[in-house]
């Protein structure tokens, strides 16, 4: 008689390699195969997790057909599996994998599509927050500015690829029919992905914005995140910045030298000088 | 008495909100019961477990008009690891936010060594399954703070080593830890049918006092086995345990599970009204 851990180990081995035959020994056949039974919740279980990859992963989907998805997605399922009770955890290392998956070798950019998806899916959950109310900043002393650390909105996601795909992904919504044609030697993009209100938004931001972005991402203080955003651009302006991502509550927050946070209320009038 | 959702219906919230408006406003027309609040929504909790955005804030206007049951399917209540902190953190959360009516889950397991299988698993009813359910039940609740409901799944395969009947087993799991049980009519009879057993004496072992809420939805046949599909009308055979649940439990919240192929409203609201008349024939009778 297996214990309940063994059980439930050779019962798992089972869902993902039907080749391993272990479980079928603790199973009463009933006048149908053990095997067989097995089957039913290894077809279920496959068929979930593939509806969950469809649901985050529709545009590759599209991309790639849906026969050529599902042959991925049975690929993928084993070998990364769920680490969660909740099904919408699931499926985060699907880029990478389509990167690497030689069959795939022919289309660069899905595996950048597939990290544009994952960002829309963890955006569209992301916590909410206020946006920053910029009067805040008036009480911040002003040898404490340097070291400021801006807070990006729960839902902020950044993203850069070598292709357009934001416009690959726009070409493939459901209504998204005014995009004919992707020139993927369009360049570079640089994405900013966030939610607002309910709505997740992909929007295209210069070098300098990503760069600051990415560094108050990383938790950097404002006057070392300003650095590479003035080498990319000397005539960055940090202030219209300051104005245009509070309102737009991209960022949301800011923390002074140590760690007292220093949020929130709704934005009011913003126009103070940081730098 | 009754509202119909669908456990996945966060993939359908645009609609499915609007139509759950239209069900529970018709139903509190045709239902005084309604205005004690025996109206609800049932809600799969882990399409909720994000922090924040559109499934959220849709819940949060369900829940301002009516009551919500929270029914989990990723606990893993029987499973040899531990149980998940983040995903009882998660649940603490949601309970907080949301102040449900009832907060459920499932006896089975679907997860071990860390990795989940999203499923919901059958166990070998033993004395060592049962310790394992009963202590994490008990964590469970106490993480919480409160009482949870565990119902019985629907299954497709047994165990040659199981030494106890389920329903004693689910009789035994409430009796040991304190949670209420939600029996699912509809479990009972695919179970009853796929392994031969009396789905009666599946009613009568259940002691009343514990049930604390049915569910009904319906099956679909394959290959000589009923599957719990959640995709169909309930079936004749399950309205008539179903009257005899009523019979036995009294007036409970009751739920018709239908969460694939979603029906018309007018399909809904038939069904519903079937339940409706079972219970009020029970109560005639027993009067």
């Amino acid at each position: 008689m297996p214990s309940l851990h063994e059980l439930e180990l050779a019962f798992v081995r089972a869902m993902f390699d039907a080749t391993d035959r272990a479980a079928e020994a603790f199973v009463c056949a009933h006048g149908m195969a053990s095997a067989a039974r097995l089957a039913i919740y290894r077809n279920d279980i496959m068929h979930n997790y593939r509806a969950a990859l469809s649901d985050v992963y529709p545009v590759v989907k599209r991309l790639v057909g849906d026969d050529f998805f599902r042959f991925a997605a049975e690929r993928y399922i084993p070998r990364h599996p769920s680490r969660h009770g909740n099904l919408h955890d699931f499926g985060g290392e699907f880029a990478a994998y389509l990167e690497h998956f030689p069959p795939a070798a022919g289309l660069p950019y899905l595996g950048d599509v597939a990290r544009l998806e994952w960002c829309w899916h963890e955006s569209f959950h992301a916590a909410d927050r206020c946006p920053l109310a910029l009067d805040g900043l008036r009480t911040v002393a002003e040898a404490s500015l340097p070291s400021l650390r801006f807070e990006l909105h729960p839902s902020c996601r950044l993203l850069a690829s070598p292709f357009p795909i934001d416009r690959i992904w726009q070409a493939n919504q459901p209504a998204g029919g005014e995009i004919a044609t992707v020139d993927l030697a369009a360049g570079a993009v640089r994405l900013l992905i966030r939610r607002r209100g309910d709505a997740v938004e992909i929007e295209s931001v210069g070098t300098a914005e990503f760069a600051l972005l990415a560094a108050f991402a990383r938790g950097v203080p404002l006057q070392d995140a300003l650095m590479p955003a003035y080498a990319a651009d000397a005539r960055f302006d940090f202030e219209a910045f300051l104005i245009k991502r509070a309102s737009d509550a991209t960022l949301v927050g800011f923390v002074v030298a140590t760690n007292v946070s220093r949020t929130i209320g709704p934005a009011t009038s913003p126009g103070l000088r940081v730098v | 008495m009754l509202l119909l959702s669908g456990g996945s219906l966060a993939e359908h919230l645009d609609g499915a909100l609007e139509r759950l408006e239209v069900i529970a406003r018709t139903a509190i027309g045709n239902d005084q019961r309604a205005s004690r609040g025996c109206l609800g929504t049932e809600l799969s909790k882990e399409n909720y477990f994000g922090a924040g955005g559109q499934p959220l804030h849709y819940l949060e206007r369900i829940r301002a008009a009516y009551p919500i049951s929270l029914h989990g399917v990723g606990l893993s209540l029987g499973t040899t690891d531990s149980l998940d902190g983040d995903h009882l953190r998660a649940l603490r959360a949601l309970i907080a936010r949301i102040e449900p009516g009832l907060v459920s889950e499932h006896l089975c397991w679907s997860s071990v060594a860390g990795r989940h299988v999203n499923d919901l698993l059958p166990l070998p009813y033993t004395e060592e399954a049962l310790s394992v359910v009963c202590a994490h039940v008990g964590e469970a609740q106490d993480a919480i703070g409160r009482q949870i409901l565990v119902e019985n799944v629907s299954s497709y395969l047994q165990f040659s080593h199981s030494t106890i009947d389920e329903w004693d087993f689910i009789a035994e799991v409430a009796a040991r830890s304190g949670c209420a049980i939600l029996l699912d009519i509809n479990n009972i009879y695919v179970s009853a049918y796929n392994y031969g057993f009396d789905a009666r004496r599946y009613l009568n072992a259940v002691p009343p006092s514990a049930v604390g809420e049915l569910h009904l939805a319906g099956f679909d046949l394959a290959d000589g086995l009923l599957i719990d599909t959640h995709g169909t009308r309930v079936a004749d055979a399950v309205w008539q345990l179903y009257g005899e649940a009523v019979h036995l439990f009294g007036a409970l919240p009751m739920l018709i599970e239908w969460d694939s192929d979603l029906p018309t409203l007018a399909v809904l609201l038939q069904e519903a009204a079937t339940a409706d008349r079972l219970q009020e024939e029970r109560h005639a009778l027993a009067a």
